[in-house]
């Protein structure tokens, strides 16, 4: 910045304008209003719907039953299952996609001519909708086609319809979401090396740095806020992952073949929206928040990030 | 010598992986493209180039069901009404949230991440029953107010702003700026990347959004493309070959922002800028 | 590790100070004005909506006073996820065209009402209509909707497969499926496609003299012989799943030349003729399992109980199914009329059904128990871990543990 601000005349407003505390209400003073109306008081309604026993025809008719609805949802082996299985989406998932769109943002962070239109299409898996890609991935994982014929050869999974098969229809899951995700995150990490100023790779240079000394050294602790938000997020997205779930259950049921693929929220679908049981579907959302909230506090002390 | 072959041996091996793995990447797109030129009867073979057709593309163009010059209108407005909204609300909750330090403010971060965790659905009835009494139903209103907001991209942004090093702010204070005014005059010309990153995904994730417009619109004069290319869905099946031209139809104008957005996107951050 | 602190005593504060939060009721007062806009929910195909439209002209010349209004929603799907809001906001539409696959459930419920009476005070008489979608649309001796369409299930047969095959007269029994479908497997399709769905799986267990009886008798022997005869086929290698065979929906691996035979509908005759214009099928009745009986679909026009107007809602479902007006759906829409007064033109146009016409009176409602939904995700669920993930349990177990769930 060579051309230097004209500082600012003081007036009476600039103590305002020079305390933390007063900007800091002021700027986030638009999205509280906003949430506090469209989020926060819907959720509270939907919050005491879990303590009732609810009726969608006739909402005020809702008897109050403590935690009755709390004690069948952790009573069912259904939901221990969809428990397991978000756990295992999550296990498989956020790291795969954090490490994959890493790698592939800092191969087009290069100076290369085109990049701009390599990052395009390394995006287009997150921009095409979910439908058309489940779609793509439904034909492509049939019994007896190329991929499905390759893969058992390498890893001896056997020729089946992966969507059709108890055994193989979660990894296909986890696979096209992997392959979803991974756009969108390394959007993110693009924007995040972009961020961090090339003198400090000029000054690693000078000081004899190899490359990847300057990739431990300077890249991954410069993103690590971004590493943050895109763990945190992952996580938070695998948890919610529905649309792949429902576009290779289309025609079925929710959570088809025989339950391998329901979820914690294909759960809260089934019950909150699906059979119209308004206070048990709150009630599992309520669960379903503590588990994120705990796992993502977990990570948060692993990776030992200071916000 | 040898170092100059070398190099163009990495950057032919850099490009070949790129483009193998484009090509990869592209296979959705490609396959809903070829399927959107075929014939009900002709979708999951191979056909002869002269058999290909766009009659789907014809077919959602005039056909009285629908109105896509209207959907594309409506959906360009609720995306542009929230992305405004997003881009000056969001960067400066961002801002306090990073840069600032005050009482309560590890409380609204908490909010932010709680509320990202929490499944949206759950919440679609009291709203669809708000904007009932607000008369809002069938209004853009409806389709963005409460979302010109959103938790996801503050914490984005807040977290690329924590990137951004101290000093400069520091610097700036010097120079005799308030807090105000080191937003406007070093937070946001700094954050291009951040804010073409924002723009790219609130863009994607409100052009293609289907819950939320299919709950609060019924009248079809007030559908979104999304919306109204699900009502091309037959009683008792797909037509897989329509689907595939709405999915085309659809993605086409976010493939173009993305180039659009490329030269935004790496402009940003210029050392000069850091050096101050 | 303090904003976990943090994080922990709000979620604890916000859990215990749930207040007891009711929304304000948003009074919709009745208008009063003479003409009475009567809201129609639908949804399905584009040429059906269209009719519609065309049908709801003109019903001030018949029902002085009556308006139509549509409001289709893109899906079934988004019409039910919606419904709840809609009945507390009063946006809910006043009368509604659905299929009775899942009406029963909202019949018990009571979202539905009853419309015997008010039909007889407007002076509407429903002796034109088809005696079995009257049988269908009644319960506890009350009528629930006007029926618009009704027609058997049906099962289908690709004519080639079949005659390359040597195979002789179509079958009449699940017995002659079976040996049918042996000789149909080959090394790249199935003899017969059994979609694990509600919809073909009641069909096996009403043809073997079954049916769920609205939650009465789903333990019953002939249901388990039903699901019995599905098992046998699956295991002895000759039936597919849709999802198996790598598609969607039974319709797509028929088209597809995956398999040679299908339980089936209406339906399949729109599918085919885009999706496999040069396939050359037969439609043919429900094979028997001991029984001749088949599911039948009938789409209604039903009353909500929170209608404006009771007697304008009537009226304006009588309108849209008046002669003329499922003429329309007809040609345009392809339904099977539940007038039978049109039944010979429907022919006419659909003579690939024609062999299936004799049978239309064995067809019945799908008799779910009132948790419908509910209902079928447990069923399916559970002959999909029998037969795909080979879960070792009987049909009699599943059955009675079902029964236990449902009474």
């Amino acid at each position: 910045m060579t051309d230097r601000p004209v500082p600012v005349k003081h007036n009476r407003y600039s103590a305002w304008s020079d305390s933390d505390t007063f900007v800091g209400w002021l700027f986030v003073a638009p999205f509280l209003m906003i949430w506090g109306f469209w989020f926060f008081r819907p959720f509270m309604l939907s919050l005491s719907r879990s303590f009732q026993d609810v009726n969608f025809m006739d909402l005020n008719a809702a008897r109050f039953i403590w935690f009755g609805n709390y004690l069948d949802i952790l009573r069912d082996p259904e939901f221990h299952e969809a428990v397991l299985h978000s756990l295992t989406i999550v296990v498989f998932a956020v790291p795969t996609q954090s490490l994959l769109a890493l790698l592939v943002a800092i191969a087009l962070n290069r100076k290369l001519p085109g990049r701009g239109v390599f990052r395009t299409i390394y995006s287009v898996p997150y921009i095409v909708s979910p439908i058309a890609v489940a779609t793509v991935f439904m034909v492509l994982f049939r019994r007896n086609q190329v991929i499905v014929r390759l893969l058992s050869t390498i890893i001896q999974t056997p020729n089946v319809t992966w969507f059709a098969d108890v055994n193989l229809a979660l990894p296909f899951v986890i696979l096209m979401f992997i392959w979803q995700q991974t756009g969108f995150f390394m959007i993110i990490y693009i924007a995040g090396l972009q961020g961090i100023p090339d003198d400090l790779y000029e000054a690693a240079t000078v000081d004899g740095a190899n490359p990847f000394q300057k990739f431990r050294y300077i890249t991954v602790p410069s993103l690590k806020p971004v590493t943050y938000f895109v763990v945190t997020v992952g996580t938070i997205l695998a948890f919610q992952i529905f649309d792949q779930i429902a576009a290779i259950s289309r025609y079925g049921n929710l959570g088809s073949p025989a339950g391998a693929t329901t979820t914690v929220i294909t759960y809260f679908y089934q019950h909150g929206i699906r059979y119209m049981n308004i206070g048990r579907g709150s009630a599992a959302v309520v669960i379903f928040v503590l588990i994120i909230m705990a796992i993502t506090a977990l990570q948060k002390r692993l990776m030992a990030v200071k916000e | 010598m040898l170092v100059q072959r070398n190099d163009v041996g990495r950057v032919l091996f850099t490009y070949a992986t790129l483009t193998f793995f484009a090509l990869i990447f592209m296979i959705p797109l490609v396959y809903a493209l070829y399927t959107s030129f075929l014939q009900l009867k002709d979708v999951d073979s191979i056909v002869p180039f002269r058999e290909l057709t766009v009659d789907s593309y014809v077919r959602l163009w005039t056909s009285p069901a629908y109105s896509l010059p209207r959907w594309y209108w409506n959906t360009a407005v609720m995306t542009g009404i929230i992305i405004g909204g997003n881009l000056i609300f969001n960067t400066m909750a961002g801002y306090a949230l990073s840069k600032l330090d005050f009482y309560g403010k590890r409380v609204i971060f908490f909010i932010i991440l709680a509320t990202l965790m929490i499944p949206y659905h759950i919440v679609l009835i009291p709203v669809y029953t708000t904007m009932a009494t607000l008369g809002w139903l069938d209004t853009m209103r409806a389709l963005t107010i409460p979302y010109m907001s959103q938790v996801l991209h503050i914490f984005l942004v807040r977290q690329f702003f924590l990137g951004v090093p101290n000093e400069l702010l520091e610097a700036s204070r010097l120079d005799g700026l308030s807090k105000i005014g080191a937003f406007f005059r070093i937070m946001l010309p700094l954050s291009g990347p951040a804010l073409a990153t924002m723009i790219i995904l609130i863009f994607t994730g409100t052009w293609n959004s289907f819950m939320i417009p299919s709950t609060m619109v019924t009248r079809k004069e007030m559908f979104v493309l999304v919306v109204g290319l699900n009502s091309v869905k037959d009683q008792y099946f797909d037509r897989t070959n329509l689907i595939m031209a709405g999915v085309i139809l659809t993605t086409l104008p976010v493939i173009l922002l993305f180039l659009f957005l490329q030269k935004w996107y790496v402009q940003g951050v210029s050392t000069s800028g850091l050096k101050g | 590790m303090r904003i976990f602190r943090t994080t922990m005593a709000i979620t604890i504060v916000m859990f215990l100070s749930v207040p007891v939060l009711l929304s304000a009721r948003g009074g919709s007062e009745a208008p009063t004005d003479e003409v009475t806009t009567i809201r129609l929910g639908l949804w399905g195909a584009e040429a059906a909506i269209n009719a519609y439209a065309e049908n709801s002209q003109g019903v001030e010349d018949v029902f002085p006073g009556v308006r139509i209004d549509m409001q289709p929603s893109p899906s079934s799907q988004e019409f039910w996820n919606t419904l709840p809001g809609r009945i507390a906001a009063g946006t809910a539409p006043d009368i509604l065209q659905l299929t009775n696959e899942g009406a029963f459930e909202y019949i018990d419920a009571g979202l539905f009402i009853p419309i015997g009476e008010i039909l007889a005070e407007a002076g509407l008489s429903m002796d034109e209509f088809s005696e079995s979608a009257l049988d269908i649309w009644t319960v506890d001796g009350e009528l629930y909707g006007i029926p618009v369409s009704v027609g058997p299930a049906m099962f289908f047969i690709n004519v080639d497969m079949w005659e390359e095959a040597g195979l002789g007269e179509y079958p009449t029994t699940w017995e002659e499926v079976e040996q049918a479908a042996g000789a149909l497997t080959t090394e790249d399709r199935h003899g017969l496609i059994v979609n694990i769905h509600p919809f073909h799986l009641t069909n096996y267990v009403l043809s073997h003299g079954g049916g769920w009886g609205n939650g009465r008798t789903i333990a019953s022997d002939a249901n388990e012989q039903g699901l019995n005869t599905v098992i046998r086929m699956f295991e002895s290698g000759v039936a597919v799943s849709p999802q198996q065979a790598g598609y969607g929906w039974d319709g797509e691996v028929f088209s597809n030349r995956a398999a040679a035979m299908s339980t089936g509908g209406h339906w399949y005759k729109a599918f085919l003729s885009n999706a496999a214009p040069d396939l050359n099928w037969v439609a043919v009745p429900m094979p028997q399992g001991g029984t001749m009986a088949s599911t039948s679909h009938s789409e209604a026009i039903v009353v909500l109980r929170d209608a404006v107007d009771r007697t304008a809602a009537v009226q304006a479902a009588y309108y849209l199914a008046r002669e003329a007006a499922l003429e329309n759906l007809m040609i345009n829409a392809s339904i099977n009329p539940a007038r039978p007064s049109l039944s010979a033109q429907y022919y006419e146009v659909n003579p690939e059904f024609q062999a299936v016409q004799p049978y239309v009176q064995y067809g019945q409602d799908f008799g779910y128990p009132a948790e419908t939904s509910r209902f079928i995700d447990a069923l399916v669920r559970r002959m999909e871990e029998r037969i795909l993930a080979g879960r070792s349990v009987t049909t009699r177990e599943i059955l009675s543990d079902l029964q236990s769930d449902f009474q």
